[in-house]
């Protein structure tokens, strides 16, 4: 048996009759002389925004570079124009180069002692360590599992970052958005994902209510705001209750709840015989269930968002609540020490 | 001047079907045990085979007629099932006493034996294949003749079904974990030992959507050595490689995943659910027969009261101001039509009492229908089966549903179809009520059967009973109904029928008030259907005794329970139910019968129009005179 993963051997390389040139040519190092390397202007320094380093050191990169261009004797031309400063159509371009000369002959010093300490400094405020790469998955793994979630985004980016990589970035990240380039974008994109995960929190949370709400479910789970009537019934009632008291089972943050709720109901003796309720494949569930999910969503709607805010108010005036309690029992304990 | 109201026919169920709803259980516990007798049978794997039989019969479209007449025992033959006697009765089972091919001439089980793997080679035929059909023709996807073509003949689609059962979901038998031992809703395992509890990076937002990330078990099937399915003798024999509990599960699973992922199937079955209309009733899970639910004479009275209504509708409408309008100008002619026709009717009941008025409602069916054209789509005389509506969800084996006990069901194929069967019990309560008469009454018999194609209907039969109201509250209550059975046979064929009729009188009969007894009764009553009986029924699984039974077992035939229903109010509903069913089935038996005989005497004779001229010429007397 051949395993998929062979590879053909590549053919063997015939022997050529020996040349003795060819042979010593690495060797001896015989040949024409190199011609001087062409001075060249040296790149800008890739300066990535979401390594969120300080604006600062893009002037000191700028004049390191120059100094460099200095050093080899460069004369800079237009496309070096092109790189600095973009395009540009009218005769301003030959000032542009002009001053671009200029500005790297004057900058005949290096970068003084100072400089280089603030190089550093400033270097080490930002995350040089953190590729493009690594950025995207940070982005796309905050928004799949929330901005705080940080072990779970930790995981994601396992191998090459620790927990406490991630954290401290993390922290950066949020408190410097504006500073990244396109956050506008990505920042949109992460709230879109977070809000998914909330709609799933709190259809669960609905579900749990409403399903809790009936002894029975299975007979007399009603829904306030069934699906809507101008589209084509063709799941019985009974069969969406089922497939909703399926969802509260299972829950809705598995990615293979619908193919356990197709499993029950192959297995379920009440839809023994029948063949519309059989034939649903998951993805059809799913979106019977998204449907279903969208109507108990509506129910509650009022009702869980009120509660958010409820929650939060009645925490603030317990805290007030303990505290008051802390200082009466202070007070009372100094007022018993006084009269001791 | 008020102007009278047509009175409205949209808010009441005109049609021939009637949902069969789960909550009419709701509150009932079924009482099982009284229903012993020594026909009574426990059938594991009923509810399969009714799946076999009820997808068969609604896509027959896809079968060759080899099986489309078979039986609910040419499936236990076929795939060598046996019913088990249940372990109260008191009997020693045995259950392994005597197998098929003892008492069968092989020839026959051979038969069957093939039959279920064409019915194998079918399916998975329909699972392969590709292209949607445009028309709905009767185009079986195989044939019996096929069978011997070829040494591998399943090879090439049993590879495709491998490929994809995984995806398509294994039947739970087949799984790596079984179901008894671990809840898919927990999870296996968490990603993190704690919570992230941590502080927020982002302060503005202060929630952390992901505490924490779980794995879940995954539902795999079973290793390959172990996997029924991988087996490769499946490749060479086909079905009969398994044993016979896996030939069951896997064809079960070939018609969950024809359902869903046959393209010709899922279509079909696509068709039949997005008709421009609902039934009046709505989508309900599964409906039945009218007459079957309420009986014959209610069904009847229904009709009568839709004939006066539509009477009245049409009267009211004649004498609006417009419509009289349009009348005078000779407009409007198929309602001047219906006037008309309305008017011949009513003239005829003129002179009849009430019951003679009635009769000839009835009677004249063809008419008063034509009056019903373009008020409600069908009527409680119509044929249920005959509107493709009602085909997807309809219970065609259904015959009877008793409160506080079950359902009863009557497995025999052929519902549907585009053959020349004109003796089909399948069919509207006039007509049913005319072939049943015609063979009580013997103006029909075996050889009538023959000449009317009877050999394409199946020619034996089983009633069933279910325990719907035990199945119903497992399945609400979350309950596993793994190893549980809800399937009982009563009786499998004429003979045992017979018994089981008579046997009903014993139920249907209410309990004699007896001095010394009634203390007894009362303490019973007050017993059955509450929860100690619920209780009971959930530790012992459905075998349990009812308690008082058990301390009163007849002495002289423990196989029987002879007492009657309770004598509470609430069981008069069942002995009504009952008594119906018993004279449905008591007139259901001579064509029963006659198609029994049909099979011994006719076997597979394909009916020509020489034989045919022959047989009757011959005029066969089996007299016992005519044995010397």
């Amino acid at each position: 048996i051949i395993s998929t993963s062979w590879i053909n051997p590549s053919k063997r390389e015939r022997k050529e009759n020996y040349n003795i040139d060819g042979y010593y040519k690495d060797v001896l190092q015989t040949g024409r002389s190199t011609t001087p390397a062409q001075p060249r202007m040296p790149k800008p320094h890739a300066f990535h925004s979401h390594q969120l380093l300080p604006t600062q050191l893009k002037v000191i990169y700028e004049k390191e570079r120059m100094w460099t261009a200095k050093k080899t004797g460069y004369v800079p031309s237009m496309d070096d124009v092109k790189i600095t400063y973009g395009e540009i159509e009218d005769e301003t371009e030959k000032q542009q180069k002009l001053q671009l000369l200029k500005i790297s002959i004057e900058n005949a010093q290096p970068l003084t002692e100072e400089e280089e300490k603030l190089k550093v400094e400033l270097e080490a405020e930002g995350f040089s360590n953190w590729g493009k790469n690594e950025f995207r998955k940070f982005v796309s793994s905050s928004g799949k599992y929330g901005r705080n979630s940080i072990q779970a985004i930790a995981m994601d980016l396992a191998p090459g970052k620790t927990l406490e990589e991630v954290r401290k970035y993390a922290q950066a990240f949020w408190s410097n958005i504006e500073r990244i380039e396109d956050y506008e974008k990505i920042l949109k994109m992460i709230e879109n994902e977070e809000e998914k995960i909330r709609r799933v929190k709190m259809q669960q949370e609905a579900l749990r209510r409403l399903i809790s709400k009936c002894s029975n479910p299975l007979f007399d789970l009603v829904l306030k705001y069934p699906p809507s009537s101008n589209n084509k019934r063709t799941y019985s009632e009974e069969e969406d209750r089922f497939i909703l008291i399926m969802l509260f089972k299972y829950g809705l943050d598995r990615d293979d709840v619908y193919e356990l709720i197709r499993d029950e109901i192959r297995d379920c003796p009440l839809f023994e015989l029948d063949f519309y309720f059989q034939s649903r494949t998951p993805a059809e569930l799913a979106r019977r269930g998204n449907t279903l999910l969208q109507c108990v969503e509506k129910e509650f709607n009022s009702g869980v968002e009120l509660n958010d805010e409820t929650k939060k108010r009645m925490e603030e005036e317990d805290s007030t609540g303990k505290r008051i309690r802390e200082e009466i029992k202070n007070e009372a304990a100094e007022e018993s020490a006084k009269q001791e | 001047e008020q102007a009278e109201q047509e009175p409205p026919l949209t808010n009441d169920n005109w049609s021939p079907n009637m949902p069969l709803l789960s909550t009419a259980y709701k509150t009932q516990q079924s009482i099982i045990s009284r229903l012993k007798n020594p026909n009574m049978r426990t059938l594991p794997y009923a509810g399969d085979i009714m799946k076999f039989m009820s997808f068969i019969n609604k896509f027959y479209i896809f079968f060759d007629m080899d099986l489309l007449n078979l039986s609910f025992i040419d499936f236990e033959i076929g795939l060598d099932l046996y019913p088990v006697i249940p372990q109260e009765v008191g009997l020693d089972t045995m259950n392994k006493g005597s197998l098929y091919q003892d008492y069968i001439p092989v020839k026959e089980v051979i038969s069957c034996q093939d039959k279920m793997n064409l019915l194998f080679l079918t399916l998975l035929r329909l699972l392969v294949n590709k292209e949607s059909a445009k028309s709905r023709e009767h185009k079986p996807l195989a044939s019996i003749d096929e069978l011997t073509s070829s040494k591998k003949l399943y090879s090439k689609y049993l590879l495709n079904v491998r490929e994809n059962a995984k995806e398509w979901g294994y039947p739970s038998e087949w799984r790596s974990l079984p179901l008894d031992k671990i809840d898919l809703s927990k999870p296996k395992s968490q990603m993190f030992k704690e919570n992230d509890k941590s502080d927020y990076v982002d302060p503005k937002i202060p929630e952390i959507l992901t505490e924490n990330i779980f794995e879940w078990h995954k539902n795999l099937p079973l290793t390959n050595e172990s996997d029924p399915l991988q087996n490769s003798d499946l490749d060479k024999i086909g079905i009969l490689a398994l044993a016979p509990d896996d030939r069951v599960i896997l064809l079960r699973s070939l018609i969950n995943w024809c359902s869903s992922y046959s393209i010709k199937v899922h279509n079909e079955i696509h068709y039949l659910s997005h008709f421009k209309k609902d039934p009046t009733f709505g989508i309900q899970t599964q409906h039945v027969p009218r007459y079957f639910v309420e009986g014959p004479n209610v069904t009847y009275a229904k009709y009568i009261k839709l004939c006066e209504m539509v009477q009245k509708r049409l009267e009211v409408r004649s004498k609006k101001k417009y419509i009289k309008k349009l009348l005078a100008e000779g407009k409007k002619e198929d309602f001047s039509a219906k006037m008309k026709l309305l008017k011949e009717l009513k003239d005829q009941l003129n002179s009849l009492n009430k019951q003679e008025k009635e009769k000839s409602m009835i009677e004249n069916y063809n008419d008063w229908t034509k009056l019903f054209e373009g008020e409600l789509p069908d009527n409680p005389l119509s044929n249920p089966f005959e509107d493709e509506l009602y085909k997807l969800r309809s219970h065609e084996f259904f015959i009877g549903r008793i409160p506080h006990i079950g359902d009863f069901y009557m497995p025999r194929l052929h519902t549907y179809s585009d053959s020349p069967v004109t003796v089909s019990t399948y069919t509207d309560l006039r007509a049913l009520e005319d072939i049943l008469n015609k063979y009580s009454s013997g103006e029909a018999d075996v050889q009538y059967l023959f000449e009317n194609y009877g050999q394409l209907m199946s020619p034996s039969f089983k009633l069933l009973y279910h325990d719907t109201p035990s199945m119903i509250h497992d399945v609400a209550k979350g309950i596993k109904s793994k190893g549980k059975v809800y399937w009982y046979e009563m009786c499998s064929d004429a003979e045992s029928l017979l018994y089981f009729i008579s046997y009903l009188d014993y139920k249907i009969t209410p309990p004699k008030e007896k001095g010394s007894k009634k203390k007894k009764e009362e303490g019973e009553t007050s017993i059955s259907g509450t929860h100690d009986d619920a209780k009971l029924l959930e530790e012992e699984g459905n075998d349990s005794l009812d308690p008082n039974e058990s301390m009163e077992i007849e002495v002289t035939d423990p196989t029987i329970n002879k007492k009657p229903l309770p004598k509470e109010y609430r069981f008069n509903a069942s002995r009504l139910k009952l008594k119906m069913m018993q004279d449905f089935l008591s007139r259901f038996y001579y064509i029963l019968k006659s198609f029994e005989t049909l099979r011994v005497q006719y076997a597979d004779m394909k009916p020509g129009k020489r034989t045919l001229r022959r047989v009757q010429r011959r005029n066969i007397t089996y007299n016992d005179s005519d044995l010397d």
